[in-house]
């Protein structure tokens, strides 16, 4: 062996990688050559160096920095679970809400008025509820149109995420109910607004949502605060 | 939060907390800082709960924890790929070479140590991110080739080539008498 392979094989040497006879030789090399000893010394004070380093380099974290981390993460997925599970279900209900439009289809006329009996709805956070929104139109409305819109922190279930959603829709004469399935993520005081267009004409109808801030902190604002 | 939810809980928190330190010093040593190690941890526990059932069937749910958040990571840095911060050479930086900036750190002369820390962590620093990675793995936190294997999913001679050049180069940085080379 010369010290060009002793150099060469000696990380496996270290980490006695090396078979038994392999070792035997850089045993033996080692024993007639001084620069190898001191090359091999070098070697284990750099690895020793390192995990050194390892121990000290790594401020870690308070032990209640990983028990807010946790709770965290086990609230934030939990929430989520919920809204998956919310919008599963919120899928179904926005289809039935496109079958009572479709199902009266109809000619055309003037636009309907809102059935004001629920001005305002009062929600707690993370809890769905389902609004009724009563369309009360003088005659047929085909090809009309029924764009809902959202504040921000309040969801349509089955469409997370979407500030406006929009359906093409009929509407027979007499009284027409819209249910909505909402979900305030947030706390929030907002309006929904559903508009409804036809032929040239649209009319906006509002509805406003106050969410219940006290009913139900969000964990993680609560844990900021202990942290 | 009902009683599923509750029992969910304390499954999450079961599992994962013999867990956390490792993770976070992976996440760590993945990233480089705490403030990105640490959104790189939360998330990745967020992502957990949604695998709870997954977890709970694992007999040693260690390695899988760590490829899971070695995967996210790769993910997000493939995600913000161009947001990434440009590494310079020494001619790159301000007020000329490492060396050369002052040291404020307490301690950092004590004849005890092994190498003088702030040569070791620019030697570190020197390094390839793949050579680095596998040299403060193995030889800082005691992973096993095979560990980092599973982690990185890179074959076991890659990964031996990459910690052999690592040590190789930080043994020329770092000069016999403890410089910095």
């Amino acid at each position: 062996m010369n010290c060009e392979t002793f150099e060469t094989g000696i990380d496996d040497y270290l980490d006695g990688a090396l078979d038994v006879t392999a070792a035997a030789g850089f045993d033996a090399h080692l024993a007639g050559c001084a620069d190898c000893r001191a090359r091999l010394e070098h070697a284990r004070r750099c690895i020793a160096a390192v995990a050194d380093y390892g121990r000290n380099d790594i401020a870690m974290p308070e032990p209640a920095w990983f028990d807010v981390a946790l709770a965290k993460a086990a609230w934030q997925g939990a929430r989520r679970e919920r809204r998956r599970r919310w919008a599963a279900a919120g899928t179904v209900a926005a289809g039935l809400a496109v079958w009572l439009f479709a199902a009266l289809l109809g000619g055309t006329g003037d636009l309907p008025v809102a059935d004001a009996g629920v001005p305002a709805v009062a929600m707690t956070l993370e809890q769905p509820r389902t609004v009724r929104l009563v369309f009360n139109s003088p005659v047929e409305l085909a090809d009309a149109t029924l764009t809902v819109s959202l504040p921000d922190g309040l969801e349509l279930a089955g469409f997370a995420g979407q500030r406006e959603i929009t359906w093409s829709t009929s509407l027979s004469a007499g009284k027409n109910v819209l249910a909505l399935e909402l979900i305030a993520t947030s706390p929030l005081s907002g309006d929904v607004l559903a508009t409804l267009r036809h032929a040239d004409e649209q009319k906006t109808f509002r509805l406003r949502v106050d969410v219940n801030q006290d009913a139900s902190l969000p964990l993680g604002q609560k844990m900021e605060i202990i942290a | 939060m009902d009683s599923f939810e509750q029992n969910q809980t304390e499954l999450f928190d079961r599992l994962l907390r013999p867990h956390m330190e490792r993770l976070y010093r992976l996440a760590f040593r993945l990233t480089g800082h705490k403030a990105d190690a640490e959104d790189l941890y939360q998330d990745v526990l967020m992502r957990m709960y949604a695998r709870l059932e997954e977890l709970a069937e694992l007999s040693d749910p260690g390695p899988w924890l760590s490829r899971v958040l070695y995967n996210q990571f790769v993910d997000n840095r493939r995600r913000y790929a161009r947001q990434r911060l440009v590494s310079v050479g020494e001619d790159g930086l301000p007020g000329g070479t490492i060396e050369a900036m002052p040291d404020t750190t307490p301690g950092s002369g004590d004849p005890g140590r092994l190498f003088d820390i702030n040569h070791l962590q620019a030697a570190i620093a020197r390094l390839s991110d793949e050579h680095r990675l596998v040299v403060l793995l193995h030889d800082a936190e005691g992973y096993k080739l095979e560990e980092i294997q599973t982690l990185t999913g890179d074959p076991l001679g890659t990964i031996k080539s990459r910690l052999h050049r690592a040590r190789a180069r930080l043994r020329d940085l770092l000069g016999e008498d403890g410089t910095f080379s």
